[in-house]
């Protein structure tokens, strides 16, 4: 590969950094050349030795890398980007599935207190038949309440695993947040 | 030679070659590739990552013959930075080394 060709392709792949950043390397590189050739060197044996001009190119930008360097016009797109996608979009499905698991968490915890009061008022039978109303056998009264507190219980272990499962999301999305702004 | 390794002994080589004197990109390039295999175009990212650290600083000197050329020129922190890097890589060759060898309390 001759000098121009190097040069020529060095540059078409520099093409995410700025102009100014762009012209000093390719100065550099021209430098590089015209020393070489002072030195005895062919445009080729130089071009050779140099290497590959697109992977020099991705080295200049960082995109060999995992960290990206990213221009601040790709910052604040993205940024704007994300704002738009969390403001009227992200943020209302979480308050709505935020909700439905608080609503979730209320009914376990109401069905293991129903229970829990129609077994204590059955056990309490002589004490509690002068304001408790029991529609069934007392009986019946206490196993049904201890059933409601079993499927409660139930209940509030799955809430657990939700709640648990809802958490990791948020991280998940929040960290994606994070890494697309890096 | 695993990359990520070499691109730290590079850093290393080339603050070690401008704490000795200030040298041009082609000077500083094929002293490195005189000792070491590399891909020479690599070499000028590299300069461009240390002087975006701020490690070196460039300057414009006049040649006998052609264009002028850019100087890479230490600065302090480079210097803090080349002794830092350079007794890690002491701790970490003299780690590695005592293991090949054997001597190690198993």
């Amino acid at each position: 590969m001759n000098k121009k060709e190097f040069l020529r392709q060095l540059r078409y792949n520099l093409n995410s950094l700025s102009k100014p950043e762009i012209d000093e390397i390719l100065i550099d590189f021209e430098e590089h050349f015209i020393i070489g050739e002072e030195q005895g060197k062919s445009e080729q044996e130089i071009s050779a030795l140099l290497g590959d001009p697109r992977i020099i190119a991705m080295q200049f930008s960082g995109t060999d890398n995992v960290s990206m360097n990213k221009s601040a016009g790709t910052k604040i797109a993205a940024a704007a980007g994300l704002f738009c996608l969390n403001f009227f979009a992200v943020i209302w499905l979480f308050v709505g599935v935020y909700a439905t698991v608080v609503g979730l968490w209320a009914s376990a915890i109401a069905i293991v207190f129903s229970g829990a009061i129609s077994s204590l008022f059955s056990v309490l039978y002589p004490f509690t038949k002068g304001f408790a109303n029991f529609s069934f056998h007392p009986l019946i009264t206490f196993l049904i309440g201890l059933i409601l507190v079993l499927i409660g219980l139930l209940f509030a272990n799955f809430c657990i695993f939700i709640t648990k499962w809802l958490v990791k999301i948020t991280k998940k999305y929040i960290n994606w947040n994070i890494n697309i702004l890096k | 030679m695993n990359s990520q390794l070499k691109k730290g002994a590079l850093d290393l080589c080339v603050l070690s070659l401008l704490f000795r004197s200030d040298k041009y990109g082609y000077e500083l390039v094929s002293n490195i590739s005189e000792k070491i295999e590399i891909s020479e175009g690599t070499m000028y990212p590299l300069l461009k990552r240390i002087h975006d650290d701020g490690y070196v600083s460039t300057y414009l000197k006049e040649s006998n013959q052609g264009p002028p050329r850019k100087y890479y020129s230490l600065t302090e922190d480079g210097k803090i930075k080349k002794t830092v890097l350079e007794k890690e890589w002491y701790k970490f060759t003299n780690g590695v080394e005592s293991i090949i060898r054997g001597d190690i309390n198993e």
